[in-house]
């Protein structure tokens, strides 16, 4: 599959997401992607673990009365998972992570859910390998979609180019790095995040 | 459920209550790594003399000449009062932080300054890690989206393990220096708008800018107030024996931030605006930065251009006896304070507001 049949994958999995969910982008709508709403929406319950890792997941889902067979090796630290149960699904994340990062590997683990669930197979474990907020070049394939998934959720492409095009109708000008300050905190997620996502859109001045 | 309801939900769930301005502190918290703008510097002492040669050097005569001196002037400001004390779900007390903070440019026209850039934003700020993401981003649209609030949430980091991060005191500082982050961005707007008018900024320039951006400007000078870095013996003594209208030799400034060299070291020296009797001989005087790049570049790393600038802003001084802090302003820059605080929405006026939408104390 090339980038550009990644992209248009991806991003359908998004607009189809955001319309069933009746949550259009809407650059005159100030403020975060309401991703727990979505997550609602789609079914998918989210936890915060202190410790993740397989065996902490797994413990988690049996409290909760899930039946679960051997996730791997228990001891095995993760930077997120998500575990599907026929229509619904849980998907966890570091407790210990900063908001953005949380939110971030939150729409990760969703993008999994969405894009992948045939193929998975019941779960998917995440390391901080796999789970990049603001670098292209993770191997895999299933995981390069969730972290694209995720950029193009938490970041449309559509609040970006409005809000350059907002900074630069005021003040003549749109520093990418103001930019990412001003997006970053807006959007909830990491100023890593943003400065790669603008600098994939090609939105702000150098 | 609408934007009001979520405000108000979100501070019955983590016991909100309205606290005010935090008393002064025995010590002050230091910044939380990666949170601020400090960091230790590097000091190269020996670009005009030796470094155990160094003495007063007094700031001669001769006017700036064109490019030499800043026609624009930037200045930050940051207003900001903790106003409501959440508890966090494992029951840590975390102030919430209301602030409008803006950054202006004046420019010299004549004989007076015409303001031609200000920003102003409204922001909300307090340690929210340790809130589920899913409460947070809610809360964060839905104060932004109402038109009475219409601030901004700029989530502070968690303070690091080694610093007591369940201090209310240390929570307060992280959100206090988050905000002041944002009032750098404001800045760095501001110096970004005109890039070809020489400028003094209020303030260090590391932070702000970059040295490659500052390579392709005309003249960049940052005036700091803060007390100096690590200076050896012969530093203290030439600084603390500065009279006024004399100026330190000039040194190599490489700043830290974030715990990285910093991309922008300046040729640097401290310059004695004010003195007297009753004048304590650390106050006084300021900083000024020039960045390396340009020092050594567009003015050949000439002395002569140093004293020139340092007379140039020995007349731009703040002389207005009323002013607090005159012995260590530039007129530019109080004028352009004058010019952005009125701007700013009285604090207490913002607080009833949230708590009104809050509806946790009643309306």
């Amino acid at each position: 599959m090339t980038d550009h049949d990644c992209d248009d994958r991806v991003g359908a999995a998004v607009a189809a997401l955001r319309r069933d969910a009746g949550q259009p982008v809407d650059p005159g709508r100030r403020g975060p992607v309401l991703l727990g709403r979505l997550f609602e929406e789609k079914g998918l319950d989210h936890v915060a673990l202190p410790n993740l890792t397989r065996g902490a997941a797994a413990e988690h889902l049996r409290a909760a009365g899930i039946p679960v067979e051997a996730l791997g090796e228990p001891a095995e630290e993760l930077a997120g998972f998500v575990f599907v149960a026929g229509r619904v699904g849980w998907a966890f994340v570091r407790a210990g992570d900063g908001l953005p990062r949380r939110r971030f590997t939150a729409a990760h683990e969703l993008g999994h859910f969405l894009l992948h669930r045939g193929a998975m197979g019941r779960f998917r474990a995440d390391t901080d390998a796999t789970l990049q907020e603001a670098d292209g070049r993770v191997a895999d394939e299933m995981e390069r979609e969730a972290n694209r998934f995720a950029a193009e959720l938490l970041m449309p492409a559509e609040v970006c180019r409005a809000r350059a095009e907002e900074l630069r109708r005021q003040h003549g000008c749109c520093p990418r790095g103001v930019l990412v300050y001003r997006l970053a905190s807006e959007l909830l997620v990491s100023r890593e995040a943003m400065r790669y996502r603008l600098q994939s859109l090609g939105v702000g001045d150098e | 459920m609408n934007d009001h309801d979520v405000i108000g939900r979100f501070f019955r769930t983590y016991g909100a209550s309205a606290v005010g301005p935090t008393p002064p502190q025995p010590t002050l918290p230091e910044l939380a790594e990666g949170e601020g703008e400090e960091g230790s510097d590097t000091l190269d002492l020996g670009v005009e003399v030796p470094a155990d040669q160094w003495a007063a050097r007094v700031v001669g005569e001769a006017p700036a000449r064109p490019g030499e001196h800043p026609v624009r002037f930037i200045d930050g400001s940051l207003s900001a009062l903790p106003v409501l004390c959440l508890r966090s779900p494992e029951g840590w007390p975390i102030p919430v932080l209301v602030a409008e903070l803006g950054a202006v440019a004046l420019r010299l026209a004549g004989r007076s300054f015409v303001r031609e850039f200000v920003t102003v934003e409204r922001v909300l700020s307090f340690v929210a890690d340790p809130f589920p993401w899913a409460e947070v981003e809610a809360f964060a649209a839905a104060v932004l989206n109402d038109p009475d609030l219409s601030a901004r949430l700029v989530p502070a980091n968690r303070p690091p393990a080694a610093r007591n991060p369940f201090d209310y005191e240390v929570m307060r500082a992280q959100a206090y220096h988050r905000c002041e982050q944002d009032m750098l961005n404001a800045e760095r707007l501001a110096l970004a708008a005109d890039p070809a008018a020489p400028t003094l900024v209020d303030g260090k320039l590391a932070g702000r800018l970059g040295s490659a951006a500052a390579a392709d400007r005309p003249l960049l000078v940052g005036v700091v107030k803060r007390l100096p870095p690590d200076l050896h013996p012969e530093g203290w003594r030439t600084l603390l024996g500065l009279r006024p209208g004399q100026r330190t030799p000039v040194f190599k400034l490489t700043g830290r931030s974030a715990g990285k060299e910093a991309d922008m070291p300046t040729a640097s020296w401290f310059l004695k605006l004010a003195g007297g009797p009753r004048l304590a001989p650390n106050w006084g005087f300021v900083r000024v930065d020039v960045p390396w790049v340009q020092f050594e570049g567009r003015f050949g790393g000439d002395f002569g251009f140093v004293g020139r600038l340092s007379r140039w802003l020995i007349d731009a001084r703040c002389r207005q006896e009323s002013y607090a802090r005159r012995p260590v302003s530039l007129e530019p820059i109080v004028r352009a304070e004058e010019c952005l605080k009125p701007l700013f929405t009285p604090l207490p006026v913002l607080s009833c507001r949230l708590y009104r939408r809050s509806g946790a104390f009643g309306s």
